[in-house]
């Protein structure tokens, strides 16, 4: 029963944790321009993302290793340095890129601008680690978070027509804008894949003091929580698909659009669940990723760290955290545009991806560290088409962001 | 044997940047490379969105202040458009400036509504909303003479 | 054993479980005729630049200097003979509150972090 308890809200973490500013805004731009077109993507992105948390789980359960631990370890400083380094500035990004979704969120409410809110949003944010435990962050995150169902609900009162719908799995080719279909496609991949996720995810496991016995309950986490985040992704789109583009608003380049998905549905209740859904998923992340941050600083230099212990006892982890929301609020309070910063965040993310999914074919397969519970020949495969996907995206990033990008 | 070696890494940097440019060529061509017919489906797309935040906040399912935003935001990439489409190099002038005027009388409405929900005006936005509708129509029509095979 | 593989890197902590950091080096005593031996670890940044390269390493000294005093010219270490288990972390039989190890995050923690509300 405690273990039942415990996935069901491994489960809403982990949607907590899936949706975010990126996937929202990739998906409705996605939905808006190609129908449902690019579902096939968020498919795969979550179907990737399930194998990686599962590992990161299963090493951090067996092992009492993270995944950062674990790179510093087997491979040495020299090597570590470039996946620490390429984290880093991803995290950075996409920090910017959550507390931005914050700040939008509340100008919708209140009409005040959205650089205005980047500094206290990130002083609440601080507040809450400074604070807060890992468990009241993990669970607030969670419960609140189910909030966005409410895109789940509207793609089906819109009743899409789900053959249509179950055929864009399946990826095709675009019959219009090839480069903005790719890098959308693009940006997809990277919003669901999203380093900071899997190893915020074994840095969670730690946390919560996994060990074997957490296996299965890992297992079906990882799977469940990814699908039901990636489902609400698809959500995203299918709305986008079935009010945006119906409407003739085939480019959402500019964030003000979002709120309108909703709105035909829902009426001023649409508006409202918006607002909410976008403040507290972006919310949620940007404490998940400034959280990660500092746990990858610490385990990468071997400090102490820990969400439940005292500021004053982890002076080096908890300085980490707070120097990373303030750098990133900086962007936002300066007036970047939000939406832009996640659109290249995101496709950085999937350019970034091969330096720190490339150690996972080691470590997962490493006895000193997972003993009998070594990768299969799935997760091995997965592993290594992830690479293979991870290096693609890389070459292709950069010239599709000078072709592509909007 | 020690000055062969930064000859190579010269050699292989040449290399990786012939693909790179290749790639960024064959890309390029992918891309839709015709300016107009780009600017002229962002305006429909702009037009559109402004249209669905009036009605929105006709039904009072959107904040005045939102909308307002909303409208300066989009007022701000129409202008940017009209100037990208007048400015372009074409073969194909008459369609051009009738694009440019559609996109401008929507920049006007646009600009129209904007100051009629800062006065909280109804009917005064029921007309911006009904010009901007005959503009983004014009503009329809107009993009349809541009994109069609000339004789 | 393999040093390179099973010590290098590997997380230190002390005997009361604080983790201190990680091997960022090693240092080995050359002896004629037979193989070498350990006798300490090193810690801290100014090893870890210096397994980037001497440069980087010099930078660092000197950058250590500057920021807090000649003592952290060097860097940190720890003598083999103090290690107490060889496990997934190494631990050592000292503590670390006697070291120097952690000079900067307690003057982080009595500059800043301890003096912002909530610490």
């Amino acid at each position: 029963m405690k273990k039942l308890m415990e996935i069901s809200l491994g489960v809403v973490t982990s949607v907590g944790g899936f949706l975010e500013v990126g996937s929202m805004a990739t998906a409705a731009q996605a939905g808006a321009m190609f129908g449902f077109q690019l579902i096939w993507a968020v498919v795969l992105g979550t179907i990737c993302i399930i194998f990686l948390v599962e590992m990161s789980g299963r090493f951090a359960a067996v092992s009492h290793h993270t995944i950062s631990d674990g790179i510093r370890e087997r491979f040495g400083f020299n090597v570590f340095l470039w996946p620490l380094l390429a984290a880093l500035l991803v995290n950075f990004l996409v920090l910017s890129a959550e507390i931005g979704g914050v700040a939008i969120a509340l100008e919708f409410a209140t009409g005040i601008g959205f650089q205005w809110w980047a500094l206290p949003v990130a002083l609440l944010a601080w507040l809450l680690l400074w604070k807060g435990t890992f468990g009241f962050i993990e669970k607030g995150v969670s419960i609140l978070g189910l909030v966005t169902l409410c895109f789940v609900v509207g793609a089906v009162m819109l009743r899409p027509d789900w053959t249509a719908v179950a055929r864009s799995a399946l990826p095709s080719m675009p019959v219009h804008d090839v480069a903005n279909y790719w890098f959308m496609a693009v940006s997809i991949l990277g919003a669901s894949i999203s380093p900071y996720l899997f190893m915020f995810y074994s840095s969670g496991a730690i946390e919560d003091r996994w060990d074997k016995s957490y296996l299965g309950a890992n297992r079906a986490i990882a799977g469940l929580g990814m699908t039901f985040g990636g489902t609400i992704s698809i959500g995203v789109l299918i709305v986008a698909a079935l009010v945006l583009a119906t409407h003739g608003v085939t480019q959402v380049d500019d964030y003000h659009q979002l709120p309108l998905m909703l709105i035909p549905i829902f009426g001023f209740w649409g508006f409202v669940l918006f607002v909410a859904s976008l403040a507290i998923a972006c919310f949620g992340a940007a404490l998940e990723v400034g959280l990660q941050q500092a746990y990858l600083v610490a385990q990468g230099f071997g400090w102490n760290w820990g969400e439940d212990r005292k500021p004053r006892d982890d002076p080096g982890f908890s300085a980490t955290y707070t120097i990373s929301l303030v750098l990133a609020a900086i962007p936002i309070a300066l007036g970047l545009d939000p939406l832009r910063i996640t659109i290249f965040s995101m496709a950085l993310t999937a350019a970034s991806l091969p330096l720190t999914v490339v150690p996972f074919l080691f470590l997962l397969n490493d006895k000193r560290y997972v003993g009998e519970h070594r990768n299969g020949i799935l997760s091995n495969a997965a592993v290594i088409f992830i690479i293979a996907l991870g290096f693609v995206l890389a070459v292709v990033t950069i010239p599709l962001q000078i072709f592509g990008g909007t | 044997m020690a000055h062969q070696t930064p000859d190579l890494i010269v050699r292989r940097r040449y290399l990786r940047l012939d693909c790179l440019c290749l790639l960024l060529l064959m890309l390029s061509a992918c891309s839709s490379s015709d300016q107009i017919e780009q600017q002229s489906r962002t305006a429909a797309s702009a037009s559109q969105t402004v249209l669905m935040a009036l009605d929105a906040w006709a039904a009072g399912a959107a904040p005045t202040a939102y909308t307002v935003d909303t409208l300066q935001s989009i007022g701000k990439t129409l202008a940017d458009v009209g100037e990208q489409i007048r400015s372009a190099e074409t073969s194909a002038p008459a369609e051009q400036a009738s694009l440019t005027k559609a996109v401008n009388d929507l920049s006007a409405a646009v600009a129209r509504a904007e100051a009629g929900l800062q006065a909280d005006d109804r009917p005064g936005v029921q007309n911006a909303q009904q010009d901007l509708r005959l503009a983004s129509r014009s503009l329809v029509t107009a993009y349809a003479k541009y994109v069609a095979p000339k004789p | 054993m393999k040093l390179l593989r099973d010590l290098l890197d590997k997380q230190v902590v002390d005997r009361e479980q604080v983790k201190i950091g990680k091997v960022d080096g090693l240092v080995a005593e050359l002896r004629s005729g037979k193989p070498p031996r350990i006798i300490a670890i090193e810690l801290g940044s100014i090893t870890l630049a210096r397994r980037l390269g001497a440069r980087p390493g010099r930078w660092m000294a000197r950058l250590a200097v500057k920021l807090g005093g000649r003592q952290h010219g060097e860097p940190h270490r720890i003598a083999w003979h103090k290690v107490k288990d060889i496990g997934i972390d190494l631990e050592f039989d000292i503590d670390v509150r006697e070291t120097s190890i952690f000079a900067w995050q307690d003057w982080l923690r009595d500059h800043v972090i301890g003096r912002i509300p909530g610490a």
